[in-house]
């Protein structure tokens, strides 16, 4: 139980707290086993516009941006655009990764919804977690090799990692900075290691093993795309944004403050 | 009062901006100008759609026209490039007429028809028949009025009789 719900629950005597006009921090409330949790307060303080603004606007923005940039390549050799729809391994992984956002704290997911919200509040909420969800799938799209045998690998990693995080304890700044890293990794693995491994398209049979005969042969034995560097430069800006996003989430609609601060 | 404002805006643009991004997949265009062309594409045919849920629908008739100067000179594929422009939702009984017409003239011949042209005919001029069973061509230079006589045309020539071992054949005109 951290600092800040203790100090909210001052007042707590087993009973729920009488809702008044005045109060405008969340509702502590005893729970059946003792222990105390905070409710999202409906006559709270509206947040200012400002913060309003952040979350309802440009929250959806950056991981609406992260979704349209996920699956995006440039295909060599003309930097054609090549759009991927994310397979259902990664929806099954951002599916995962939200119930981990959601065991580790950083959504609470009781208090984006509630009866007591009206139902414009209710369904604003629920955009954003939908564009959460939609990023999500879209980044694990941009970081898992799109065929061949890394694709099956990759995909075997980030499921294990995901499967074992559920027995792990992290509070939401830890579990952040596991994402940070676990990306990072990703992306070094794709778009350093096995960019640089593929060989060039637009080239004959004969051309292409004259120039490069091993990184034909690894293009060709572990089925790599050929995406032209640019993809990594969009792919970089993508992860990133998304991070970003994430840092700046808030748990609850009701806390103005940011996975970066709790 | 500005928090709700501020969530409906926020609302309209994660649908907007979503219902794009979902356009952008479907579509894939290969290049910004690509995207601007499959741009225009989809909103002529949200349009069409509309007309037609509206009942307001109608072939376009300046496209009509030019189809049917390239149809009097013998010209059938640009003909049915100009028709099918004109009547893209394919529900105008004269424009699918002339393109089921088209497909007889290209494909007659006079020791033996084209097959994959009748058959395309055929299939067209079954279309019109639902589209408009009691439909009648005014145009005097067309040989056939009906649709149900340019269907027995295309049913008969692609199947393989006595008759058309008989030399008179080849005296018979194109309709």
């Amino acid at each position: 139980m951290s600092g800040t719900e203790l100090e909210n629950a001052d007042a707590v005597t087993g009973e729920l707290v009488e809702e008044t006009e005045t109060v405008v921090q969340p509702r502590a409330v005893a729970g059946s086993s003792g222990e105390i949790r905070l409710l999202p307060s409906v006559s709270a303080e509206p947040n200012s516009s400002t913060s309003t603004g952040l979350y309802y606007i440009l929250l959806p923005a950056l991981f609406l941006t992260v979704a349209l940039f996920g699956g995006m390549r440039l295909m060599t050799p003309d930097n054609a655009f090549s759009f991927w729809w994310p397979p259902l391994f990664c929806l099954i992984a951002a599916a995962m990764l939200m119930a981990l956002f959601v065991k580790t704290g950083l959504l609470r997911i009781g208090e984006w919804f509630s009866e007591e919200f009206g139902t414009l509040e209710n369904v604003a909420n629920g955009a954003i977690l939908v564009t959460v969800f939609a990023a999500t799938a879209q980044i694990f799209n941009s970081l898992i090799p799109e065929s061949g045998m890394w694709s099956l690998i990759v995909s075997f990693f980030f499921f294990w990692t995901l499967a074992t995080n559920f027995f792990g304890a992290f509070d939401p700044r830890t579990f952040l900075r596991f994402m940070g890293a676990t990306c990072g990794l990703a992306f070094i693995f794709k778009y350093i290691f096995l960019l640089n491994m593929t060989a060039p398209a637009g080239k004959t049979l004969l051309e292409s093993f004259s120039d490069g005969l091993v990184s034909e042969m690894a293009t060709r034995l572990f089925g790599l795309e050929r995406f032209s560097a640019g993809t990594a430069y969009i792919q970089f800006f993508t992860v990133a944004i998304y991070l970003i996003g994430l840092f700046i989430l808030p748990n609850s609609p009701s806390n103005k403050e940011g996975a970066a601060t709790r | 009062m500005k928090r709700q404002l501020i969530q409906i805006f926020g609302i309209a643009l994660t649908v907007i901006y979503g219902v794009s991004i979902l356009w952008i997949y479907a579509n894939s265009p290969k290049s910004l100008d690509d995207a601007s062309i499959k741009a225009r594409q989809t909103i002529e045919n949200t349009v069409t759609k509309g007309e037609v849920v509206t009942g307001t629908y109608a072939a376009d008739p300046e496209k009509f026209a030019k189809g049917i100067a390239e149809f009097n000179a013998d010209n059938f594929i640009a003909a049915r490039s100009f028709f099918v422009n004109a009547d893209p939702e394919r529900r105008d009984a004269r424009t699918q007429f002339y393109i089921a017409y088209s497909f007889y003239r290209q494909g007659f011949g006079k020791f033996s028809n084209d097959d994959e042209l009748f058959a395309k005919g055929l299939e067209t001029i079954k279309r019109v028949i639902e589209l408009d069973r009691e439909f009648v061509a005014t145009d005097p230079k067309l040989g056939m009025k009906t649709p149900a006589e340019l269907k027995n045309e295309f049913e008969e020539g692609m199947r393989t009789t006595v008759s058309d071992f008989n030399p008179m054949r080849l005296t018979r005109e194109r309709k």
